[in-house]
This record gives C-alpha cells, structure tokens and sequence, in this order.
C-alpha cells in the first residue's frame, strides 16, 4: 500500500462551484454502479466515507464525471449520431471497465488504462488527476482514458500520429471544442482553461501538427 | 478482481501572509468560478490597491511547488483586472522557462503540462491588455516568440500578436524558425473537424455492462451519504 497527500485550491479548480450538483444521492449512487467504482479502492482516505468533501480525490473524481454526464444542455440525449458532448458519458460508461483512486505521484501520469483481452481491465485516476486539473479537465481526461479503455493506444506513444488516427487525443480535443460550443452551466474561466488545454494537446501530442487550433465558440461557426 | 488500494490524507494549504493584497486575490480566486457580479465588485477593489495585489500575487506565482491551477488562476484575475501595471509580472511569467516535458510510453497527461498552462495564461493576458492598448504588452508577446524555447508557447503568443494587430504579421515572421513556419498557417477549427462517430465495438470484447439509468440534474441533498451500493 503507498500512502499520499495532496492539495490544491478547490474555489481555482472549479471545484466549489460543481460540488452542489455532484453532491446528490442519486448521481453518486449512478455513478458509483455506471463507472464500477468498488469500495476499497476508494476508501482510506480517499472519500468513500466523505463523498462531498472536495478536499478528497473521490469528490473531485464525480465533479469530473458530472462534468462529463451533464455539460450538453439535451443531456439525456445520448446519441451516438449527436455531438460527443452528449455521447461523452455515455462512452464512457460502455467502455470503462473500472475506475479506481490510485496514489501515483504528483509527477506523473493523470492516469493509465490497462486494457486487453485474458487481463483485468481497468482505469486509474492518480494525484495530478485530483490535485493539478480543473474540474472540465478531468473530463476531458476521462473521455481520453475511455478511448484507451475501448482497447485503442496511442499509435506514437504517448503521441497520436495524426488526427486520422481517431485516437485518445483526438476525442479528448472534440470533447473540449463541444464543451465550449454548447455548455451553458459552467463559468468563463472553465472554459478559458479547458480551451488552453485542448490547444496544447493540438500542439503537442499529434506527431503531425493537425494545423487547427479552437476559439473560444470551440470552432468557427459559419456564417 | 482483489487489489490493495493506497491511502491519502489531505494536506495543508500553503500558509501565506495575511496582508489586504493576498486577501483581495484570494478572493477573486475564489470567485472566478463564481458570482459574476461579486466577481466584477472583487476587481474593482484590487484596482484601488493595485500594487498590493500585485506584490501579493508575485510572492504567490513565485511559489511554484505549489497548485497550478491557483497560480494560473491568479493570472486569469490579473487580465480581468486589465490594467497595464501587470505587463512586468505577466510577461515574466509568458517568458518562464519549463523543465522538459516527459515524452515516454504510457505518461499520456502530466503536470508539466498544467504548468505550461500558467505561462499560456500569461501570454492571453498579455495579448488582452495589448488589444486594449498596452503596447509594452505587444512589445513583450514579441519577445516571448523571439526567445521562449517552447513551440507549444511560441504559437499562442503568435496567435495573440496577429489577433492584436494583422500587421504584426511581417515583423512575427522574421522571427520565427523554420520549424515554426506552419504556426503562420493554422486556421480556426470548423464544426466537420470534430463530429465523430465511435466505431464498433470490437468483438473480441465482452458487450458493456448494463445499462443504468441516468438521473435528471438535483442538489444536494440533506443526507448524502457514502454510494449506496459502495461496499463492493
């Protein structure tokens, strides 16, 4: 067993703001069976007990998946024919075997998929995930690692060759471009930070530059 | 199938002066994610006291082991404030060198990535008080393209300069490298770029679990309490 800490500010990662709406029997209780979360890879310490408290990885891990289930303002339209922000979750939930709290280190990943068959299979959601992301960029985190989970690596790992590819970073960068188009229960600075992020991805993790970068509506809007 | 999870403990937060500058930005940070009025009455007050909070904010950006996302989003607050008093501490922060990014199998998503977000938040700062008609911040956009060592922040201050000012571009391009030719050429995402379909599921996979139902949207509750099928 490794033992770990961590902090950061939970009013700059967005936190404060999600909590009331993830802080909700019924969610917690959706969640909890829809992502196979288990007990004791929550527990000591990390909020099985304390499912609210935003100062624990368990509370940040279900603002993130509120993020993901619920930032399409037709939520409950899950078609795999609509944008992937209404499809998001729903991906997720299909492909993710297992999500479980895992220490890590503050350095490393946010998180590792194993996938594959005659193996177990699973998602695990480390520090820099709980402590170094806003509340959208776990989202956009937990779509990536569902791609992983549907049994697709990276093809220039920890890189995508193109984004023909269809891979992990390309889903992760299409989440983030709806989020910005269509989410109207989130606040500028999320949104700010989530479009940040997705345009270091375009820079930094496709082998061949994809030559787009998002604004602040996600993508042109035609005129 | 059985594993040994870890355990955590939640650490301290970092203990810092008490003074009128650190307490205003806290805050606005605190409110970013919140009420936009509160918000906008919060910078009002850190530009009665603007040098306050700019001393407390450097003495809080300095401290980089701790908590990016604060870091950046004290910055975030700084270009909200708009005012050209900041350019000093933003461009020192745009211009920030960064340990090397790890580029090895299986580390997807990393902190260094986090941090490098501080110096892009500098770097939109910078290109908003420029828009607005600070020229010092154009002037330190142009030196962060001639000199920080990273593609990935060259483009952003590239992108701001051309947003300010279309006739930047001449003076841009000769300072960028072969390698950074095509940063001249990126376009704004369209809609057909990111509309996708996932594929069949592969066969040789178990079909996915069954479904549950998705609740409409609540708050919370009196009695949250542990999942209530958490114990397996």
């Amino acid at each position: 067993m490794t033992s770990c800490s961590g902090w950061s500010d939970p009013g700059a990662s967005g936190d404060n703001m999600y909590v009331p709406r993830s802080c909700y029997q019924p969610f917690i209780d959706f969640v909890w069976e829809a992502y196979d979360f288990d007990k004791g890879d929550w527990d000591d310490g990390f909020g099985w007990d304390q499912p609210c408290d935003v100062l624990r990885p368990l509370a940040r891990t279900f603002n993130g998946l509120w993020c993901l289930e619920y930032s399409a303002p037709d939520w409950w339209n899950e078609g795999y024919d609509s944008p992937i922000i209404n499809w998001a979750g729903r991906y997720a939930r299909e492909n993710i075997d297992e999500l479980d709290g895992r220490c890590g280190t503050i350095t490393g990943p946010f998180a590792t998929t194993q996938w594959g068959p005659f193996i177990d299979n699973w998602t695990q959601l480390k520090l820099p995930f709980f402590f170094l992301s806003t509340v959208s960029m776990r989202a956009g985190t937990i779509i990536h690692e569902a791609r992983h989970a549907s049994w697709k690596g990276h093809d220039n790992d920890p890189d995508d060759s193109s984004w023909g590819y269809n891979g992990a970073w390309r889903y992760h960068v299409c989440w983030i471009a709806w989020f910005l188009n269509r989410c109207t229960n989130t606040s500028v600075a999320m949104k700010d930070a989530a479009r940040q992020r997705a345009n270091q991805i375009l820079a930094n993790n496709f082998t061949t530059d994809p030559g787009f970068r998002l604004d602040q509506n996600g993508f042109a809007v035609p005129p | 199938m059985f594993r040994i999870g870890d355990s955590f403990g939640p650490a301290s937060p970092p203990d810092r002066r008490g003074d009128r500058g650190e307490w205003v930005m806290r805050q606005a940070v605190g409110l970013l994610h919140g009420n936009e009025e509160e918000y906008r009455q919060v910078l009002d007050v850190i530009r009665q006291d603007l040098d306050a909070a700019l001393a407390a904010t450097e003495r809080w950006l300095g401290d980089t082991e701790q908590d990016p996302m604060g870091r950046w989003s004290l910055i975030h607050v700084l270009s909200d404030v708009g005012h050209p008093g900041a350019v000093r501490l933003l461009h020192a922060q745009a211009a920030r060198r960064l340990p090397t990014r790890r580029k090895e199998p299986g580390v997807c998503e990393q902190a260094a990535d986090v941090e490098e977000l501080v110096n892009v938040m500098a770097i939109e700062a910078l290109g908003a008080l420029a828009r607005a008609g600070a020229g010092e911040a154009a002037d330190a956009l142009f030196d962060v393209l001639e000199n920080q060592d990273r593609r990935s922040l060259r483009g952003p201050a590239l992108a701001e300069l051309l947003a300010i000012n279309p006739q930047y571009r001449e003076r841009a391009s000769a300072l960028l490298g072969d390698e950074d030719r095509d940063l001249l050429d990126l376009r704004v995402t369209r809609e057909d770029d990111v509309r996708l379909t996932p594929e069949e599921r592969d066969p040789g996979r178990p079909p996915p679990r069954k479904v549950v139902d998705k609740p409409r949207p609540g708050s919370r509750g009196p009695h949250n309490r542990p999942p209530t099928a958490g114990a397996d």
